[in-house]
């Protein structure tokens, strides 16, 4: 081979999507040889965050279907990705004009000392705004091309989930950082409301009564005491969350927090999933403001890094930019390998996206998770009344016509974007539109206006996407030593779901060993002088 | 953070693989040296108070972790750092041309604009010199940089090299003092049971 890697592996892993990013880390965590490998240049596929060039970039990809490269090798089988699969689809970007208001530089300052003092420094000077049509959109954007951080999955962490317990017990947290999410928003008929969250939310809320107050605080108590595989919560399987709701005695508005953005929730949720998503939520508030949720700071890319620089770390080799074109198979037996540049990669095990499994393997009828994604650039925040930070808004449909749209705003301290601009990202499912995006284009009707007028945010770049995942669920009948990771599930909020996955992919292969155990106490402070 | 530690700086090393870099970390920090085997493995990233012209700063001084081999650095390395060491192997003359690449990738990957760089020419103990001084300081006066020889097996200009750098970044202006600090939220391990840590700000989970 061309290159001097080692020809033999315990963990070959083909793509750097965040399911396969931690199998990486957790099996080089434990001194296993492991090589993991991506066809891009870059790290995430699926997951990965893009600046504004190389969103144009991977926009312009998507023509083009990557052509396998056939290069016959005698007396092994090939398990060949025969046809390359559309799993993105329906892309569009537009550009807009509009007014961008953004703080006065203060004059020759360096970057940084303008970054920290820029909203003290800009208060007593007037704010500069500017006129772009849509053509200036697109030159500014494209000018400001590496200020921006846009996530292809936008995910958020739970202050108290499993996730956050990973990275601490692991120390993976210390390649990271994170911001609150400011404000719990719901739209309702237009309508856009902070969602008391906490009990002292519920306390200093204006658009609940006291007698509600009370009934809203004993059914916050009453969901958190909810004890998991209880009788209480299986006799809660059949019913949904919003006939439960209404049976508590509390107002449409209330329900509606609750059903919507508390246990982000739609009609057909079950009772008891429902509950758990609320005890989710409310498990992790309190301890980062009145926030559950974290934001890892440049997106969501960040963490399968950070699970990468652990492999590295542990020993794990990593090469971006290189095609593994083919499982190496012996008739019904094991998984040998893959074949890479031209030879043969011996493996014990290998992990692969499920994207890059033969579609023999692959039950399509099975349901699988689609998706519509936004993303959009704008010049305002949603909730002007809110917090300068994060908003995290639910915009369900009262009429059960579509579910619920999730929106997230960025603003420019959490380096999605320079100053003057948000990034808004919008999830749905894809399933009751009957033509794509219909839901997205209510929600932008209600919520931006091309003119500003109301004080509303104008969109100057709209990014349309749908994306169709592979299940490792749908996948069946692989040798047993080949291991398939789901791609992001956008639709649930946080990473739980991967962080599963990959654990059940590392038991599979090390039953007897820890899954990511913290780091022996490392002597990095200890020589001071 | 200590009363007299001025701030924490992020220091990268980056250049070809067996250049020394991670014997350049090691010998700084734990002032040891192993001549025989490839140390990258393990060496995640270590730090270590500095003193100099009285400013005592706390360095955070990252390793590449071998993942500079086939150029896979994630761009989270780069992220925030304060200064980078660009290493080369003076007895390799391939590891000196290579070290425009290495400028490149700093260029299309560091958050700050103004981060201080400098050029190290690593194994002079060494025979079979293939790059001059000369080359070396024309090459850092070329492109701006700070520079200096070393070698990490006698220890000659290592503390030096570090110095160096760290009085530079001191002096350039914006590049350290606003650090986020007043925003960040540190949620540690031991003490997340506590009080609400996170301000509503940056934190970091540790
Ligand atoms: C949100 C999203 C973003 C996407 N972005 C891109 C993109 O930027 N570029 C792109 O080419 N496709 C991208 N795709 C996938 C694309 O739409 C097609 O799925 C793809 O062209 C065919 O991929 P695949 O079937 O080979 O497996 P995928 O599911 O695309 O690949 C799975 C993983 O394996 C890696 N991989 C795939 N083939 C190889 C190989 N031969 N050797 C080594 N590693 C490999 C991928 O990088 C990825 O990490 C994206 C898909 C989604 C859903
Ligand atoms: N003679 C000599 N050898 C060195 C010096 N620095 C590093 N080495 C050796 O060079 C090899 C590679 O060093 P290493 O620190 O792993 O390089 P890295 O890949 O850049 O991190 C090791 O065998 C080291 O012992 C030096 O200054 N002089
Ligand atoms: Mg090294």
């Amino acid at each position: 081979m061309s290159d001097d890697l080692p020809s033999s592996y315990d963990v070959v892993v083909v793509g750097t999507g965040l399911v396969e990013s931690i199998v990486a880390a957790a099996a080089a965590r434990i001194g296993k040889q492991v090589l993991h490998i991506d066809k891009n240049k870059y790290y995430g596929q699926h997951w990965a965050t893009f600046n504004y060039d190389d969103v144009q970039q991977w926009v312009g990809d998507k023509g083009e279907a990557p052509s396998p490269t056939h290069d016959p090798v005698d007396n092994l089988q090939f398990l060949a990705t025969e046809e390359s699969r559309r799993l993105v689809s329906d892309i569009s970007q537009d550009w807009f004009g509009g007014v961008i208001t953004k703080p006065k530089e203060p004059p020759k300052k360096s970057e940084a000392a303008a970054e920290g003092d820029a909203k003290a420094d800009s208060t007593d000077e007037a704010p500069v705004t500017e006129t772009l049509t849509a053509d200036d959109t697109k030159a500014k954007l494209a000018s400001l091309s590496r200020k921006f951080n846009i996530d292809l999955a936008p995910k958020l962490l739970f202050f108290k989930g499993p996730m956050v317990d990973v990275l601490i017990k692991s120390q993976v947290s210390r390649y990271l950082e994170f911001l609150g999410v400011q404000n719990i928003l719901l739209c309702v008929n237009g309508v856009i409301e902070l969602v008391p969250c906490s009990k002292s939310d519920v306390f200093s809320t204006r658009t609940v009564t006291i007698v509600e107050k009370r009934l809203l605080m004993k059914l916050l108590t009453t969901l958190q005491s909810y004890k998991d595989d209880s009788e209480e919560l299986k006799e809660l399987e059949n019913s949904t969350f919003e006939d439960y709701l209404k049976q508590q005695n509390i107002s449409e508005t209330v329900q509606h927090y609750i059903l919507y953005s508390i246990a982000m929730a739609t009609q057909e949720t079950t009772a008891a999933q429902g509950i758990k998503q609320a005890q989710a939520f409310l498990n992790s508030i309190g301890f980062c403001g009145n926030t559950p949720f974290i934001w890892p700071m440049y997106g969501t890319s960040e963490i399968l890094q950070a699970f990468c620089r652990l492999s590295a770390v542990y020993g794990g080799i990593y090469c971006l930019n290189r095609n593994a074109d083919f499982l190496v198979n012996v008739e019904n037996g094991p998984c040998e390998g893959v074949y890479s540049n031209g030879g043969i990669l011996k493996a014990q095990n290998v992990v692969v996206s499920t994207g890059l499994v033969p579609s023999c393997y692959v039950n399509r009828e099975s349901p699988s998770e689609c998706y519509q994604r936004a993303v959009l650039i704008t010049n305002k925040a949603v909730f002007p009344g809110g917090k300068e930070g994060i908003s995290l808004l639910t915009y369900p449909f009262l009429d059960s016509s579509f579910d619920p749209i999730t929106l997230l705003e960025l603003n420019s301290n959490t380096s999605s974007c320079p100053k003057g601009f948000f990034v808004v990202h919008l999830v749905s499912r894809k399933g009751k539109q009957k033509t794509p995006y219909e839901d997205f284009d209510k929600l932008i009707a209600d919520i931006f206006s091309p003119s500003g007028e109301g004080d509303k945010p104008t969109i100057l770049y709209k990014l349309l996407f749908t994306v169709d995942i592979i299940s490792s669920t749908q996948v069946s009948d692989l040798p047993a030593n080949v291991h398939s990771c789901s791609g992001p599930r956008c639709l649930s909020i946080d990473f739980h779901s991967s962080l599963q996955e990959a654990e059940t992919i590392f038991k599979r292969m090390f039953p007897d060993d820890e899954f990511l155990p913290t780091p022996e106490a490392v002597e990095e402070v200890a020589s001071e002088e | 953070m200590e009363e007299d530690v001025l701030t924490t700086l992020k220091i990268l090393i980056i250049g070809e693989s067996g250049v020394g870099k991670s014997s350049l970390l090691l010998r700084f920090t734990e002032d040891s040296f192993n001549p025989d085997q490839s140390i990258t493995i393990g060496v995640d990233f270590k730090t270590k108070k500095l003193t100099t012209e009285g400013n005592t700063v706390r360095l955070a001084i990252w390793d590449t972790a071998g993942q500079e081999r086939f150029r896979t650095l994630t761009p989270s390395y780069y992220r925030d750092a304060q200064g980078a060491i660009l290493v080369y192997d003076v007895t390799s003359k391939q590891t000196f041309t290579k070290l425009d690449t290495w400028l490149s990738e700093l260029d299309t990957f560091s958050t700050k604009s103004n981060i201080v760089k400098m050029v190290v020419g690593n194994k002079i103990d060494k025979d079979g010199r293939e790059v001059s001084r000369d080359e070396g300081i024309k090459f850092a006066r070329r492109h701006a940089t700070l520079f200096i020889e070393s070698s990490a097996k006698t220890q000659d200009g290592v503390q030096c090299a570090f110095e160096e750098l760290v009085q530079k970044i001191i002096q350039t202006p914006g590049l350290w003092e606003s650090m986020r600090s007043k925003n960040t939220i540190s949620v540690d391990g031991d003490n997340n049971e506590s009080e609400p840590s996170c301000g509503g700000w940056k934190c970091s989970l540790s």
